[in-house]
C-alpha cells in the first residue's frame, strides 16, 4: 500500500530547542527595530535562509509515482507558537518561516476508508525565526536554549500516519482528517519519537480556493502537542525555571504548486518574468521575501527600460491582492522613470509616486504630484488609469481638507 | 474522412522527399493530418541509447512563441517571435537551411498580459498556395508558401472591434472549402470565417470567444466546426455558421485553452484547468434534432494548454495547472481515472501507431506504450530542447519535428536510423 511505503532519510545534521529563557537578557533590538518601520528591511523577517543541503526528507521515487507533494507556503501561512507557562515566566515564541513538504494523495476521494492521506512529512523552522517580539529573544536564541547558532534548524518529521476519524468539510468543497502522526522530533542533533494528533484539510483547487488566492490544491495541517523539557534537552537550570512542557500550537498551508519550480516558465525579457515572480509571489504564495528579491532584480535588470520600470512600479504600487506593498521599491522605479524620461515626465509614474506620497500621509505632495499626472494622462495607458487617478485626486483633497479642519479645532 | 479530403496540396512535393517521408501524412494544421494529434504507425525504433534519438538537424530560432512546425513535402515552416515581429520562415526539411523568411511588425498593445509571452501561440495554417498565420494580437494574416510574400493582412481588432484577449489570441485556425474558420471575439462573431484569398469576412456566428482552436469534423455524416467560447461548446455549420447545436456548460468551463478532441463519431472531450475539469460529450442527431449533453465530467483529469490524444478507450493528456502535471488517462466511456504517470513535466503528447510520443515543457522527450494501468517508457532522454517547450512535436513518418522557444530540432526517430551516429 501506497502510503505505508514511505523511505525517510532524515539527513539532519542541526537542530534546536523549541524553548528558552525568559525575561532574563537585556532589550533586544530587532533587525526590523533598528532599520526603522518605514524601511523595507522592517517588512522583511531577519532569519536566516534554510541550511544548503540540509534535506530531511527524501522522498523515494517510486512512492513519488503515487502522491501528491504539497509544499508549505510561508509567511502568514505558516504559523507555528511555542507557549511555555514556567513557575517564574511565561514564553510565547512564533515564527511563520516554516517550510516543508507533505506527501498525500491526489484527491481526497482515492483515500480508502481505513487508509491515512498522508504518508510522510517534514517541517521544518529556521530556529533563529522563532521570537517572542520581546527582550527574551536574546535568551530564548542563546546556548541555554536553541543555541540558534549552531543549530540552525527545528524539525519534525514523520513516517507513519494513522486516521482517526473522517468527515466532509464545510467550506470549499474539503475534506477533513483526523490524524495521528508518528514521526521524530529533531533538534540539536538528537531526535526524539513524538506523537502529533493534528487535522488535515484537503481542498482541490476550486472557485473559493482560487478566490482566496491560492494556486493549486491545497491541504491545511493544524493541530498541537506538548512537548517536555526532557524531550527538548534543555540544560537543567533552564528547564527548572520553564517548568516541566511546552505547548507547541501550528497552522500550516501547503500546496501543490513546487516552490523550486516556477509556476509559469519564464517569458522574456527577464523584466516581464521577475515581474512575474513578483506578483505571483506576493499574491498567490504570499511569499514577501521571494518577491522582494525578485524586486531588487528587476531594478537592476531593468534600470534604463522606462516600460519595465513603469509597470514594476504600478504593479508594486496599486495592484489588488498584494500581501505586502514594497513601496520603496516602487518609489526607486518610479523616479528612475522620471529621470529617463527628461522633459516628458510618464504620468504614470507621477501617479505612482502621489499614491506613495499620500500613503506616506505627505498629502499636499500627493495632490501636486497627481494634478500633474493628470494633467498629462492625455493616451495610452495613462489615458485609461485617468478615472483612477481623479478619484485618488479626490481623497487625498479630502484628506487635506480633514487635516486642516482638524487643526483648526 | 473528411478531413483527408480537405488538403490536396503539396501531394507533388511527397514525390521528391526523403525515402522515409513516402505515404506519410504531411503535418500543415494544429492537429497535424486529422486535427487530433494522431498520426499512422511508424517503424519506430524502441530504445535510442545513451545519445538519445538520432538528430538530423538543429537551428536557434525566434525568441519566443509556441506554434506548431509544419511541415509539407521537403519544407518545415516555423512562427516564432523576435523582438516585436512575428516572423514566418520556410526551412529545408533536410538540411535545415532557411529557404526564406517574413517578418511582420506586431508589438503587443499596452496592458497585455505577457505572463505567457507575446506569441505567437497560434499554429499556422497550409492550404494551398497559402499559409495563414494568427498572432497573439488578433492579426489574420495569409503568406505566398512559395517566398513568404504577405498577402494579405486583417487585424480582427481593427475589422470587427475584436477586443484583445488578455494572454494572447490563441486558437489556431482550420480550414473549409475556400474559406478558413477562427475563433474571433465579441457580440455574434465568437466563431468567424474568413475568405482564404482575400480575408474577407464571409460569416460569423456566436457570441464569446476563447483559447481553445476550433476543430472540423463530421458527426452523424454532417460536417460541421465545433467551438469552445467561453463555458459555450457549439456545432456550426461551416458553410453558413448556422448553429446545429448548442449547449451551456457550467462558468468553470471557460477556462479551455487545450486541444478538444473528437474521440468516436458523437463523443466530444473537452477539458479546462484551474477549477473545471473533463467532460465527454455525447452529440447527435435524433429524429431529425441536434441534441448534445454531457456524459460524465471528472476533475482528475485537468487539461490546461496542452494536447489530448485518444489511446483505445483511454483519454491521454498531462493534466495539471500550477502544481504537477501528471501524464494521466481517463476512461472515455465512464471518465474513470484508468491512471496517472508521474516522470514528466507539463507535456504534449502525439500518438504514432500505437506508441505515444510525449514532449514535455523542460525539453523532456519520450516513447511510451500504453497500457491499461500505465505506460511503459520504450525510450526518454533529457533536455532535447532548451529553453520552454509548449509546443507540440509534429510527426512525419518517422521524423519529429521539435521545437522550444528558441530552438527547432529535427528528428528521425526509425529503427532503421539508430544504429547510425547520430544523438543529440
Amino acid at each position: 500500500m501506497f502510503w505505508q511505503r514511505c523511505r525517510l532519510n532524515a539527513a539532519l545534521g542541526s537542530s534546536l530547542v523549541l524553548v528558552g529563557m525568559f525575561g532574563l537578557g537585556a532589550t533586544v533590538v530587532t533587525a526590523q527595530e533598528a532599520a526603522g518601520p518605514d524601511s523595507e528591511a522592517a517588512v522583511l523577517p531577519a532569519v536566516p535562509e534554510w541550511t544548503q543541503g540540509l534535506q530531511t526528507l527524501q522522498i523515494d521515487d517510486e512512492l513519488f509515482n503515487e502522491g501528491l507533494a504539497y509544499y508549505l507556503i510561508r509567511d502568514q501561512h505558516a504559523q507555528v507558537a511555542i507557549e511555555i507557562n514556567g513557575p517564574l515566566t511565561r514564553l510565547i515564541a512564533t515564527s511563520s518561516r516554516a517550510g516543508g513538504v507533505l506527501i498525500g494523495p491526489f484527491d481526497a476521494d482515492e483515500v480508502g476508508a481505513d487508509e491515512s492521506p498522508l504518508v510522510a512529512g517534514s517541517i521544518r523552522i529556521p530556529a533563529a525565526s522563532l521570537t517572542t517580539g520581546t527582550g527574551q529573544d536574546r535568551t530564548l536564541h542563546s546556548g541555554m536554549a536553541l543555541d540558534v547558532a549552531n543549530h540552525t534548524d527545528i524539525a519534525f518529521v514523520f513516517e507513519s500516519a494513522k486516521t482517526l476519524g473522517r468527515k466532509p468539510g464545510t467550506l470549499a468543497d474539503s475534506t477533513l482528517f483526523d490524524l495521528e502522526l508518528q514521526g521524530s522530533l529533531i533538534f540539536k542533533g538528537k531526535s526524539v519519537p513524538l506523537t502529533v494528533e493534528a487535522e488535515l484539510t484537503l481542498m482541490l483547487s476550486n472557485e473559493t480556493t482560487f478566490g482566496s488566492g491560492f494556486v493549486g490544491d491545497v491541504a491545511r495541517l493544524t493541530g498541537e502537542f506538548e512537548v517536555t523539557v526532557e524531550q527538548l534537552g534543555l540544560v537543567p537550570r533552564v528547564a527548572a525555571f520553564l517548568g516541566e512542557t511546552a505547548q507547541v500550537r501550528f497552522f500550516l498551508m501547503f500546496s501543490t504548486p513546487d516552490p523550486e519550480r516556477p509556476i509559469i516558465p519564464p517569458s522574456t525579457p527577464a523584466a516581464v518574468s521577475l515581474q512575474t515572480r513578483y506578483r505571483v509571489s506576493l499574491r498567490d504564495r504570499a511569499d514577501a521575501a521571494t518577491a522582494f528579491a525578485a524586486g531588487e532584480q528587476l531594478l537592476k535588470a531593468a534600470w534604463d527600460d522606462p516600460g519595465a520600470l513603469v509597470a514594476f512600479a504600478t504593479s508594486a504600487a496599486a495592484d489588488t491582492g498584494l500581501s505586502r506593498r514594497f513601496l520603496g521599491q516602487a518609489k526607486r522605479a518610479a523616479e528612475r522613470v522620471l529621470v529617463l524620461g527628461g522633459d516628458s515626465p510618464d504620468p504614470m509614474a507621477l501617479n505612482v509616486l502621489a499614491r506613495i506620497a499620500g500613503t506616506a500621509g505627505e498629502v499636499q505632495q500627493a495632490i501636486d504630484l497627481q494634478t500633474k499626472a493628470i494633467e498629462l494622462a492625455t493616451h495610452g495607458r495613462a489615458a485609461r488609469a485617468k478615472p483612477i487617478m481623479q478619484r485618488d485626486l479626490a481623497l487625498y483633497e479630502y484628506m487635506l481638507a480633514e487635516r486642516k479642519a482638524s487643526e483648526e479645532r | 474522412m473528411l478531413k483527408q479530403r480537405l488538403f490536396l496540396g503539396g501531394a507533388a512535393a511527397w514525390l521528391v522527399a526523403g525515402a522515409s517521408m513516402v505515404g506519410a501524412a504531411d503535418w500543415t494544421r494544429f492537429g497535424g493530418p486529422d486535427g487530433n494529434f494522431t498520426v499512422a504507425a511508424a517503424d519506430l525504433a524502441t530504445s535510442w541509447g545513451e545519445g538519445g534519438p538520432k538528430e538530423l538537424w538543429r537551428v536557434e530560432f525566434g525568441e519566443h512563441g509556441h506554434s506548431t512546425l509544419l511541415v509539407e513535402g521537403e519544407r518545415v515552416y516555423a512562427l516564432v517571435r523576435r523582438g516585436d515581429d512575428d516572423v514566418l520562415a520556410a526551412f529545408d526539411a533536410g538540411s535545415g537551411n532557411k529557404v526564406w523568411e517574413a517578418a511582420v511588425a506586431s508589438p503587443v498593445p499596452e496592458g497585455y498580459n505577457n505572463q505567457f509571452g507575446p506569441g505567437p501561440h497560434a499554429t499556422p495554417l497550409i492550404v494551398g498556395n497559402r499559409i495563414f498565420t494568427i498572432s497573439a494580437t488578433h492579426v489574420y494574416r495569409a503568406f505566398d508558401k512559395a517566398d513568404g510574400k504577405l498577402l494579405w493582412s486583417l487585424p480582427l481588432k481593427d475589422a470587427l472591434g475584436v477586443r484583445q484577449m488578455g494572454r494572447g489570441y490563441g486558437a489556431s485556425p482550420v480550414a473549409w472549402k475556400d474559406t478558413i474558420i477562427v475563433v474571433g471575439g465579441g457580440d455574434d462573431q465568437g466563431v468567424v470565417a474568413l475568405k482564404q484569398e482575400t480575408g474577407e469576412v464571409v460569416w460569423k456566428a456566436l457570441s464569446g470567444g476563447g483559447y481553445s482552436s476550433p476543430l472540423i469534423t463530421e458527426i452523424d455524416g454532417v460536417p460541421q466546426v465545433i467551438a469552445a467560447l467561453g463555458p459555450v461548446r457549439a456545432g456550426l455549420d461551416p458553410d453558413t455558421g448556422a448553429v446545429l447545436w448548442k449547449i451551456d456548460l457550467p462558468e468553470t468551463a471557460s477556462t479551455t485553452f487545450g486541444t478538444q478532441l473528437v474521440a468516436d463519431d458523437h463523443l466530444l472531450f473537452s477539458s479546462s484547468a484551474y477549477s473545471d475539469g473533463s467532460r465527454i460529450l455525447d452529440v447527435r442527431k435524433k429524429d431529425g434534432e441536434w441534441q448534445a449533453e454531457v456524459l460524465w465530467y471528472t476533475r482528475k483529469m485537468r487539461l490546461m494548454h496542452g494536447t489530448a490524444v485518444r489511446s483505445g478507450n483511454l483519454v491521454l493528456a498531462s493534466s495539471g495547472d500550477f502544481g504537477p502535471a501528471f501524464l494521466t488517462a481517463v476512461d472515455i466511456e465512464s471518465g474513470d481515472l484508468a491512471f496517472r504517470a508521474r516522470g514528466f513535466a507539463k507535456a504534449n503528447v502525439v500518438k504514432i501507431g500505437d506508441k505515444i510520443l510525449l514532449l514535455d515543457e523542460d525539453g523532456k522527450l519520450a516513447l511510451l506504450s500504453v497500457r491499461a494501468d500505465g505506460v511503459d517508457v520504450l525510450a526518454e532522454t533529457e533536455g532535447i530542447l532548451s529553453g520552454v517547450t509548449w509546443s507540440a512535436p509534429a510527426v512525419v513518418g518517422s521524423r519529429a519535428y521539435l521545437r522550444s522557444r528558441t530552438q527547432i530540432v529535427v528528428l528521425d526517430l526509425g529503427a532503421d536510423a539508430q544504429g547510425s551516429a547520430g544523438g543529440h
